[in-house]
Order: C-alpha cells, then sequence, then structure tokens
C-alpha cells in the first residue's frame, strides 16, 4: 500500500435506498450520512442539532434501526437503507406518530420533531405497546427545549395506541 | 402502517373558553405550521437553498481580551473556494444596542473582548472549505488583562473593557417608591438575604445563524431565525448603509429562540457583508460549540434583598442586584431593568427600592432570556419568603395569601392589576400537590409564586410597544392575516388566525395568517415581553371590526335592512330579526369588490401606550407592562440523604393569563416554561470560565438539558380569569413560570432535610457540602 | 474543525481480518481503526485527534458475534453493539451486569452504533462497560500483523484514553469466563440526567454461600485515571457475613482507595462521598439477585 492507493479511495460511488428509492453517492470519506441527505439529496428534514450525538435530532432509521446520521460515514453504507421523516408520509397521509404530534401540540418550534418522531416510529416496532415510562426511557437522547416533553409522549402513547387499532379516545 | 390523519378540527369547549361562546377562541385547534413540521416540510435557515449561495463562518478570537495590532487576510483569500473574506475595514462603522449604550461593531475594530469575539469571516464554496480558510487568517494580537468577575470590574482599578466609557458598570438604575428608610425602621423584622444564579445557555436547538443576499440591485434579503423581524430590518439597514426600504427581513423556522433571537446579532451584519463582497447569497450557520461560547446568555445574578415585615405584612423591600453582561451591554440596561421592576411587583408592599448594575466582563454576551431578569430575582424572593416564614414560625402558604396582589391592586411602582387571580392559583397549585398531607422521609413540597409581563413598552430598541395587522377577504370570503410578528415556536400564527376567526365570524380554515415578512407587514416591535398575543392580538381585532364594518355596511345594501340587525357567523350573515336571512359572505364580498369597486383590506394598529422608558431606555414607573400575569408553583421532592441525589416527582402549575386563546398552546407554554427553569434550578452548569478566560466547556456532553426521562409530572392549571385588556380577555403565559421553579425547588429541599441552598443551580454536591456542613455545625 | 464538518482524511475499508491487520501493519501510526464512530468520530469532530487515515471495519463480519459456552465462557466480537448485547440469550442469567449497562447507556440510537470493543479501547474513565468487564475477569483479543496476545482487561489501560494497544493493533475481541451458577452481578452509576456519562460507577459480581461472601469482585469508574478493581475490599469481605454491617464497613474502605477529580460533571470531594455508597448498592443490587432456592 501506498499513498496513492489511499488516495485513490478517495472517493465512491455509494448506493443507497432512500425512502425506498435508489439513491447514488459519489462519497467522500468524510461525508457524514446527515450531510448526505441534506445537501445530496435534498431531505433537509433530518436536522443538524450538535454533530456530536447528544441530541438526536438527526436520528434516521438505517436497516430498522435509529441510528444518529451526524456520526454514519456514507462510505461505510453501501448497499444501506435509510429511512428519514420524508419517507414515512406520502403527502397526503401520514404515519400515526405524525398525526399525533400534530393533533395534540406536540410540536412547538419543530426541530427536534423529525428525530422524535423518527425515534418514537423505532420504539414503536420494537415495542407496540410501550408504556409511559417506557416511552421516556427511549427517548432519553432526543432533545427538546421547548415542550418539557409532555405532550411528546402523550403524542407517542396515543400513537401506539392508534397503531394497534384502538379507536378509543386518547 | 400509514392512514389518513383524524380529522384536526376540535370544536371549542365552551367550559374553558369560559362558558361564553366563540368559534375559534378558546379551541384545542391543532396549530397551523404541524404539518409542515411533523413532515420535514418546515424551512428553517439551513433548509433555505438559493443558487449559488456560499457558506460563511466566522473567525472568533481565542483570547479574552486583546488588541488587534493587524489582520493578513492574503492566505485565505487565495485558497482555492473561497471567495470573500471581511474584516472590521469592509464594513460601515455601526455599534450593536441601545442608543448611547450600543458598543458592539459586528467585526471588531481593534479590540476583542471575550473568546468567541468576531474578527474575520470567509464565505467559500463549502463549509470545510471555509473552516480551513479561517485557519489561513494571520491575526496579530496583543494579549491584555481582562476581568471575568462583574464584582471585580466594578472596581476602581479593574480593566476597563470599553475605553470610552471609561467604566465597566455601563448600566446603572437607582430608583425608590415611598421611602425604605422609614419603612425598615417602622419593621417589626428586617431581613436580609443574598442569591446567585448562573449563566443559563438557550440551547436552542436549531443553532443561530442566516442566510443573506445583498443583490445586484442593491437590496439586502436576510432569512433569519429572528424573534424581531423588523427590529433587524431597522438596525441591518443602518449598519449596512441601505435605505430601510432596500432591506427586507424573512423570518423562517425559528428553532427555538428564547430570547436569543430578539436582536440584530453580529452574524446576520457579517453575512450581509459577506455577500455583498462575493455578489452570491451566503449562508452561515454556527457549530454547536460557537452556540455555547459565542452566542448569548443569561445573565449571571447577585441579588440580595432586604425585606421589611410589619404585623405580618411584606411592607418594605429594598432589591440590590449585580448582572454580568459580558463584553457588550446590548441589552442589559433592560434586563437589569426589568429585573428591579419585576421585584417591586410580587407583594402588596409600600416602600421598595431598587439598586441595579449591569457590568461588562470579558465574556459571552448575556442578552434576554425567557423570564429577562424575572428567574434570577424570582429565585431570590421567593426563597426569601419561604425563609422569612421560617423564622418567624408562619406557614408559607398562609404568609403568601396574606401578602398576595389581589385584582384592582396597583402595586408600589405603579403597575395596575386589571386581572389577577394569585391567590387562586396558590391554592389551586397547592391543592394539586396534596400540600397538607404529610411528608414522609425525606420528601418536601416548595412553593414559589410568579409575576409576568404582557407586552413591554420602553424597550431597549425603541420607545414602542406597536403592532400592526392587515386582513384582507378575497372574493371568496377566505381571509388573509398578515402579521408583523414572527412564529417563532409558540403558536404565534395559529392563535393569531383564532383571533381573526373569531372576531369576523368565520371558521379558523378559511384564515390563513402570514407573519415574518418585513416586505408584508407593518412594523411590528417583535416577540419578547410575551407581547405577541396581546399586541397583535390586538391589532386584528381592530383590523377586523373595520373588515366587519364593510361586510355589514354592504350586506345591509344587498338585503335591504338595518345594519344593525345583522350578525356574521359562520361563513354567513345572519338577522336577529328574521331567521330566515341567510347571506354567504363570499357573496357579499363578491359584491363588494365587483358591485362595489372596492378592495377588502383593513389594518389595524396598535399601541397600549403604557408608560414611557426613562431616559436610558429602562423600564420606568409608574406601569410597565399592558396586563399582568401570574401564577404558582407548587412542587415536590424526594432526597436521598446518602447521596444528596433529589427527584422532582410532580409539579403544578397555577397561572392566571387570562382567557387561554388556546389551551393546548397554553399548555405547552407552561411545560416549556417549567422545563427551563427546572434545566436552570437543577442539571444546567451555566457557562463558567477557566483562570485563563476560557470556557469551560463547548458541547452538549457537558451542558446537559433534562431529558424526558428525568421530568417530572407537570400539572398545567389555567385558572379561569377574563382580562378586560386583553384580546378576548387573554394575557400573556410564558417566562413567570420559569423565573419560579428555582425558588420552589430551594423551599422544596429545604421542606425535605432543613437545608436552605442560595446559589443556582442546586445539585447534589452542593447539597452534600451544606449537608455536611449543617451536621458538622450541629452540637452533638 | 467544528461539529458541523469533518476535517478530511482517507477511509479504507477492508474486507477481511487479515487485509484490516495489513493495512495497520503498514500505515502503523498514520491510521486508526474505525468502528461504531461514536467516539472517534466525536474526536475528530471536537479536534481533539486528526488521524489522517481511517480503518473502518464494520464489513468485517466475524468481528461482529456473541456465543456463550461452559469452556470458553462468554466470547464477545469486538464489533458487537450495545443492542447486539442486550438482545443475545447469551447476556441473560448470570451477565445481567451487561444488560444493567445497556439498560442505562447513552441514548438508544448510540446502543445500536456503539461497539463493545469501541467502548473498551476508548478507555473513557468513566465508560460504562469496563467496571463490569474488569468484575467479570475479561481478558481482551489483540491482533496484529506480527500475532495475537491476550491480555486481562485489568492489565489493558494505563491512563484517560490510554491502553496497551501497539502501533497496528486491533482488538478482536472480549472473553469473559464462565461464572459459576451462584455468582451474580449488578452494575449501578449515578449522572447528571438519563443521558450522561457517570459521575461514579460501581461493578460488583459475587455469590452468597452459607451466608458469607464469596468469589467477590468489585470496580468502580469514573473515580480514577482508569476504572479501577478493588482487590483490598474483596479480600475484606471474602468470607465474612453477608449483611448491612459488613458491606457498611466495606463501603466506608472506598474512600481511600480512589483518586477522584473535579471535571464538570462532578468534584472529587462529591465523587470521594458517594463511590462507596454506589458501591454498597451495587452489592446489594448482586445481593438481590441471588438465585431463589
Amino acid at each position: 500500500m501506498n499513498d496513492k492507493t489511499i488516495k485513490q479511495e478517495s472517493k465512491r460511488l455509494i448506493r443507497l435506498t432512500v425512502n425506498g428509492e435508489p439513491s447514488e453517492i459519489f462519497a467522500a470519506a468524510n461525508e457524514t450520512l446527515l450531510s448526505a441527505l441534506r445537501n445530496r439529496l435534498d431531505l433537509t428534514g433530518t436536522k443538524y442539532g450538535c454533530g456530536t450525538g447528544d441530541c438526536c435530532a438527526c436520528t434516521v432509521i438505517l436497516d430498522d434501526e435509529a441510528v444518529l446520521s451526524c456520526l454514519c460515514l456514507v462510505r461505510e453504507l453501501d448497499g444501506c437503507s435509510v429511512t428519514t421523516i420524508e419517507g414515512l408520509s406520502d403527502g397526503t397521509r401520514v404515519n400515526p406518530v405524525q398525526a399525533k404530534f400534530a393533533e395534540l401540540g406536540a410540536v412547538q418550534c419543530g426541530f427536534c420533531t423529525p428525530g422524535m418522531i423518527m425515534t418514537i416510529n423505532a420504539l414503536l416496532s420494537e415495542n407496540p405497546n410501550p408504556s409511559e415510562a417506557e416511552v421516556r426511557h427511549y427517548l432519553r437522547g432526543n432533545l427538546c427545549r421547548c415542550t418539557g416533553y409532555v405532550k411528546i409522549v402523550a403524542a407517542a402513547l396515543a400513537a401506539a395506541k392508534s397503531m394497534n387499532g384502538d379507536t378509543a379516545k386518547c | 402502517m400509514l392512514k389518513s390523519p383524524d380529522p384536526l378540527i376540535v370544536r371549542n369547549d365552551s367550559a374553558e373558553a369560559g362558558g361564553e361562546e366563540f368559534v375559534a377562541v378558546g379551541a384545542r385547534l391543532p396549530r397551523t405550521d404541524a404539518w409542515r413540521k411533523v413532515t420535514g416540510q418546515e424551512h428553517y435557515m439551513e433548509d433555505v437553498r438559493l443558487p449559488k449561495a456560499l457558506w460563511g463562518k466566522i473567525l472568533r478570537s481565542p483570547h479574552p481580551h486583546a488588541r488587534i495590532r493587524g489582520i493578513d487576510t492574503t492566505r485565505a483569500e487565495h485558497l482555492a473556494g473561497v471567495k470573500a473574506v471581511v474584516t472590521f475595514k469592509d464594513t460601515v462603522p455601526f455599534k450593536i444596542g441601545y442608543a448611547s449604550h450600543a458598543d458592539q461593531y459586528a467585526l471588531c475594530s481593534d479590540r476583542a473582548r471575550f473568546v468567541g469575539d468576531e474578527v474575520a469571516a470567509v464565505a467559500a464554496l463549502d463549509e470545510e472549505t471555509a473552516e480551513r480558510a479561517l485557519s489561513l487568517i494571520e491575526v496579530d494580537y496583543e494579549v491584555l488583562p481582562f476581568v471575568l468577575d462583574p464584582f471585580e470590574a466594578m472596581k476602581p482599578d479593574a480593566v476597563v473593557l470599553h475605553d470610552d466609557k471609561g467604566t465597566n458598570i455601563t448600566t446603572e438604575q437607582h430608583v425608590e417608591h415611598g421611602c425604605i428608610e422609614k419603612g425598615f425602621a417602622e419593621a417589626d423584622h428586617v431581613f436580609e438575604d443574598e442569591f446567585n444564579t448562573q449563566r443559563q445557555c438557550h440551547v436552542c436547538m436549531e443553532v443561530h445563524g442566516c442566510v443573506a443576499n445583498w443583490a445586484i440591485d442593491g437590496t439586502l434579503a436576510i432569512w433569519t431565525s429572528t424573534q424581531s423581524p423588523h427590529i433587524v430590518k431597522r438596525f441591518l439597514a443602518e449598519a449596512t448603509g441601505l435605505p430601510m426600504s432596500k432591506v427586507r427581513v424573512m423570518r423562517v423556522g425559528v428553532g427555538g429562540a428564547f430570547g436569543s433571537r430578539t436582536d440584530l446579532m453580529p452574524h446576520d451584519v457579517i453575512a450581509a457583508y459577506l455577500s455583498k463582497k462575493a455578489r452570491r447569497p451566503v449562508k452561515l450557520l454556527f457549530s454547536r460549540q460557537e452556540e455555547f461560547y459565542a452566542s448569548a446568555t443569561r445573565h449571571p445574578a447577585n441579588v440580595r434583598i432586604k425585606t421589611g415585615i410589619k404585623n405580618g405584612m411584606i411592607t418594605t423591600r429594598h432589591v440590590t442586584a449585580v448582572l454580568n453582561g459580558g463584553a457588550y451591554t446590548t441589552q442589559t440596561g433592560a434586563v437589569m431593568g426589568s429585573l428591579g421592576w419585576k421585584a417591586s411587583n410580587y407583594y402588596r408592599i409600600e416602600n421598595y427600592r431598587y439598586d441595579g448594575f449591569g457590568v461588562l466582563t470579558n465574556t459571552s454576551v448575556a442578552t434576554a432570556y425567557r423570564g429577562y431578569g424575572g428567574p434570577q430575582v424570582g429565585f431570590a424572593l421567593e426563597s426569601q419568603i419561604d425563609m422569612i416564614a421560617m423564622r418567624l414560625g408562619e406557614d408559607p402558604v398562609a404568609f403568601r395569601l396574606r401578602n398576595a396582589n389581589r385584582e384592582g391592586d396597583t402595586s408600589v411602582s405603579g403597575s395596575y392589576f386589571s386581572s389577577c387571580q394569585l391567590t387562586q392559583c396558590i391554592e389551586r397549585a397547592t391543592d394539586a400537590l396534596d400540600w397538607s398531607r404529610l411528608r414522609i422521609g425525606d420528601q418536601g413540597k416548595g412553593l414559589a409564586i410568579g409575576f409576568g409581563e404582557s407586552g413591554w413598552r420602553g424597550s431597549y430598541y425603541n420607545n414602542s410597544d406597536v403592532s400592526a395587522a392587515t386582513i384582507k377577504m378575497n372574493m371568496d370570503g377566505s381571509i388573509h392575516v398578515i402579521v408583523g410578528g414572527s412564529e417563532i415556536g409558540t403558536g404565534y400564527d395559529t392563535t393569531m388566525g383564532q383571533v381573526a376567526a373569531e372576531a369576523i365570524g368565520v371558521p379558523i380554515e378559511d384564515v390563513t395568517v402570514r407573519s415574518g415578512d418585513t416586505d408584508d407587514a407593518a412594523y411590528d416591535c417583535g416577540m419578547y415581553a410575551s407581547r405577541g398575543a396581546i399586541t397583535s392580538g390586538t391589532a386584528i381585532r381592530i383590523a377586523a371590526e373595520k373588515i366587519k364594518d364593510l361586510l355589514l355596511d354592504a350586506a345591509a345594501d344587498i338585503l335591504r335592512v338595518r345594519r344593525g340587525e345583522l350578525i356574521i357567523r359562520d361563513r354567513h350573515i345572519l338577522s336577529r330579526n328574521d331567521a330566515s336571512t341567510r347571506l354567504p359572505l363570499a357573496k357579499v364580498a363578491e359584491h363588494i369588490y365587483e358591485a362595489d369597486g372596492l378592495a377588502i383590506f383593513a389594518t389595524g394598529i396598535y399601541d397600549p401606550q403604557t408608560h414611557l422608558a426613562d431616559e436610558h431606555g429602562f423600564h420606568a414607573s409608574p406601569g410597565g407592562s399592558i396586563t399582568y400575569p401570574f401564577c404558582a408553583v407548587a412542587l415536590d421532592v424526594e432526597v436521598d440523604r446518602e447521596t444528596c441525589e433529589f427527584k422532582v416527582k410532580h409539579i403544578a402549575v397555577a397561572v392566571d393569563c387570562g382567557r387561554a386563546l388556546n389551551p393546548t398552546i397554553v399548555e405547552g407554554q407552561i411545560e416549556g416554561d417549567v422545563f427551563h427553569g427546572l434545566g436552570m434550578a437543577t442539571v444546567e452548569p451555566g457557562l463558567d470560565y477557566n483562570k485563563a478566560g476560557q470556557p469551560k466547556f463547548h458541547h452538549l456532553v457537558d451542558y446537559k438539558l433534562l431529558t424526558a426521562e428525568d421530568m417530572p409530572k407537570i400539572d398545567s392549571i389555567i385558572v379561569k380569569s377574563v382580562d378586560p385588556t386583553g384580546p378576548f380577555g387573554m394575557k400573556g403565559v410564558t417566562q413567570l413560570i420559569t423565573s419560579s421553579v428555582g425558588a420552589a425547588l430551594a423551599n422544596a429541599i429545604y421542606d425535605a432535610v432543613g437545608i436552605r441552598l442560595t446559589d443556582l443551580p442546586i445539585t447534589p454536591e452542593k447539597l452534600a457540602e451544606a449537608m455536611e456542613c449543617a451536621s458538622n455545625a450541629k452540637p452533638h | 474543525m467544528s461539529t458541523r464538518v469533518l476535517t478530511e482524511f482517507s477511509l479504507l475499508t477492508p474486507q477481511t481480518l487479515d487485509e484490516a491487520l495489513e493495512f495497520a501493519g503498514k500505515l502503523g501510526d498514520r491510521a486508526r481503526f474505525l468502528a461504531g464512530g461514536t467516539d472517534l468520530l466525536v474526536k475528530m469532530k471536537i479536534g481533539a485527534i486528526e488521524p489522517e487515515i481511517l480503518i473502518g471495519i464494520k464489513k468485517i463480519r466475524q468481528l461482529r458475534a456473541i456465543s456463550y459456552d461452559r469452556e470458553s465462557g462468554l466470547v464477545i466480537g469486538a464489533l458487537t453493539t450495545y443492542r447486539d448485547l442486550c438482545q443475545s440469550p447469551a447476556t441473560g442469567g448470570a451477565y445481567a451486569i451487561l444488560r444493567d449497562v445497556t439498560d442505562i447507556f447513552a441514548n438508544e440510537q448510540l446502543l445500536n452504533m456503539g461497539t463493545v470493543g469501541g467502548n473498551i479501547c476508548n478507555a473513557s474513565p468513566a465508560g460504562d462497560l469496563i467496571p463490569p468487564f474488569l468484575v467479570l475477569d475479561a481478558r481482551v483479543e489483540l491482533l496484529s500483523h506480527a500475532g495475537t496476545r491476550s491480555v486481562r482487561l485489568a492489565d489493558f489501560f494505563v491512563g484517560p484514553g490510554k491502553t496497551v494497544l501497539r502501533r497496528g493493533e486491533l482488538m478482536s475481541r472480549v472473553t469473559v469466563p464462565a461464572l459459576a451458577a451462584d455468582v451474580v452481578g449488578g452494575f449501578l452509576r449515578i449522572t447528571r440526567t438519563a443521558e450522561d456519562l457517570a459521575k461514579v460507577s460501581a461493578a460488583a459480581v459475587l455469590a452468597v454461600r452459607k451466608g458469607v461472601f464469596a468469589d467477590v469482585r468489585l470496580a468502580l469508574g469514573a473515580v480514577a485515571p482508569t476504572a479501577i478493581l478493588l482487590p483490598q475490599i474483596e479480600a475484606y469481605l471474602e468470607g465474612r457475613p453477608a449483611d448491612d454491617k459488613t458491606i457498611e464497613t466495606a463501603a466506608n474502605m472506598v474512600a481511600e482507595l480512589i483518586s477522584p477529580i473535579t471535571d464538570l460533571r462532578s468534584t472529587a470531594k462529591y465523587r470521594t462521598k458517594v463511590a462507596g455508597i454506589v458501591l454498597k448498592r451495587a452489592i446489594n443490587l448482586c445481593i438481590s439477585r441471588r438465585p431463589k432456592l
């Protein structure tokens, strides 16, 4: 190995499936998934909050798991599947978590909202019927400066109910 | 998994709305921006896309205090991809700040005054290149002695930050109402205590920044997450030398503000000049570490209170406060003034004196932050009430009830309380916590009251409290409301839509609110001091009355009846006399446009004409605000005596905010207020500096926010109240609860373990220290 | 350097272990291994390190595996994530101490991303997995182009962020000897908020046989330059009755054995005060978990 072979590695075509659609990114080594989503694919719903994994605003679903896109290198994701907040609704219908957030006032400034909604979707796919304590624990990394989390937690619980087909008023 | 959203329109619960019949006011309507926000479609600053936009970055001073002898930007300019480098020399010399207190250039002229001060800036094709270019700018610094502590900075021989001022005490206020000397002389008891609060950081989830485009036609457009678009416009015009007509400020999605986005900020000016020089749009966003060390904070404060009691009544208070304003004055004078003014309004006192000092130090700039002096002084005032009650052997709840303000009171500083349900707030909050139940083990309960403003004349910017609104009705009867305020996450656009819908008599679905674009909307001072809903709301009502006049006149014409018998309800003109009359508004609108050849268009302007500021632009008496919200915060805590960790289990907040325009939004504000207050009271460390003047941390891993798992149960109780002043009886709601949580916690901890802590934040470390001291002091 | 962008570096993504070791051998100090990235990329963003080359090892699937048998005990591949750890049947029962960590560790996203090898090699004095692995008497296997060595975890750490890893060496797995059937473990920590690094953490494994302590192993995190074992207290407890008085005495021995610092999370004084209490609680947690006979 010499410096030339290392350099040749410096950009590479990466194939991802993003929100169900195939995407190709000619990625440099230092390109994070967050940056690629926002700047290459124009999926600006995923937010930069801190860049160090301490706020979870950049949460996306990577191959069925919630991850922090600010700490993922695109170059390591060849062949992976990514779902972002834009992938949860088709423009006319929304995901139940999104619906409950809107309905129950879980949104204020909205900046943490996409990350919150992605994380709650990950929770509900693991645990369709969480207790309030489980919701609060699962959301411990997702910071919100506006709401005190009250209505976010309520929305998560209501979404679980509605996804479980319980039509009772929450 | 996907299914259609449930219908979102929830009808008004008339009980919640106070038993009166309202269409939109008082309803738990979902926010109008919710769908954009839950789908990731809301555009914040970083999401603004402009062709050929560059990335801007700011070079910041690494020294707490230094003379800048020279800046060599040559190497940075030659780096491939760099399109512009700016320094002070490229700018119109304009100082940010209030009138004679303005002391901050957007880019340092010849002195850097804190670690993070703006020295130069670059615009480049991408962020990486811009960052690399910063490292190529050579600054010749002469390091100067610095001062970090406000008490040191007040000494006559201290290092002075701004030579032309000759002192670091750039703002001070001394006011007296009644006579404290007499008050203390006549008092049965006089108590004096001292309290300190930390430099809390706003920690907006969205970092600060902006996008600027100084176009070839000499217009400057700026997309920014501001609370006050018109204020930014006014001062940006001055800072760029452009006429105000050429400057357009557009508020985009605001990822949290809490006071931190009230002003024109240096980076707004810097981005504008980068754009001017590069002749391309420039997007400039902070990193999270810049957000901590270079953006503004809450003022750390030292508050001393002397209180005189006679016959169980608080008669006299003397408050002395020293606020650390950081390197530039900006809002320090106003926050310092607000602190003293708020303190004058807490109880039915007869004599009051305030001595306030805003002191500059070589630290990050302190500015407006939720509560605006309230959290600092609220912690002190309401801690001391419990301390006094304890010393007098009184029940702190009864003591407060006896001294509490009541409706119709005028405070010692002249504030008239047109509505005040404070005693009911105290009762409701303590009841929710089962106050009288015996404490088990190391449990404790604490109470604190809060006082707030709704609207504020005589702000730091201007001697105005004006809001304007324009309403247009289309030919189909639907309505545009264009307001000068700014949706900053508080639900402003939604509640203003509710006010318009209610005032005109149409369903909320027919109303579209547009806020935050200075080219669209008439002037508004901005979203601060809990003024948005009350001032814009009133302006909307005024405009709505004019629209109604137009509609009813035209309808009377069409129907050939007397105008007086007509009303507007649910998109129709109805008659009081004839149940069969049902004329669609759309028909009337069409008639006005086509038959009458008119346009349905009206403007409302509201300025409450409250008090004027004093000559320094600070709060002056009498009065201060349009009307006043009150609250009581009760919480319970459980202390682990071994580790001195404590857990707040339950917080009950009862608030008198007048009629809640939208209870869901009001609750959201209460819950957010609790969050900021409890964070300040417990885990938020405050931005401290080491001996070298360097900030002790830069990252969220060090500055903790409470998480969903840490937050206690919150009861939000909206006490029934209708204020005669505010639109539909409303008052402001936010800020005052943040001001109350710290004292409620300190009081609860005292109740639990008998330890009184007077410095925020309260940590297990401090509690352990105090408990150890207490046990050492106890005679065995 | 900022938390907005990563400065440039080269990224190598070897497909096999041999290839990875070959790269590492040739590049020496110029390269760092990249596992989950949750510590390394953060250190790069905040400017603590500026590696020229990263060797991403995520593709080396064999490093992500957990197995257990009585003979070899618990074997955890270095790329095993926290999520793998809490979901694997191998970490049930006596290894509940590892789930104590995954139950409270950072946040759910980092559970999916962070790796066991990464947490250990990061060598933070407050690394949550380290005290449990210390009391489990774990060994780490270190591979290099030159060969393989096995190091007791207790001998692995040299200081904050410092280990005995040599240039070009890769940690491939952690092995934990099988525990006696009656041995139980527990981990506890105290923090500022639910998502935080430890102010103090404590791990214990022990058995209570005929009312007395046996096979006791105790460790503390965040109270010294590295996580530490407490052999003096282990020796004190061994054979003594498992009662409150004994535990209290053991807890009171802690203050003498630690050298905590004051940092942004806590103070040296407070850590000194509570380290023994946290240890006591970890011991009591173990006792509460004793198999019901």
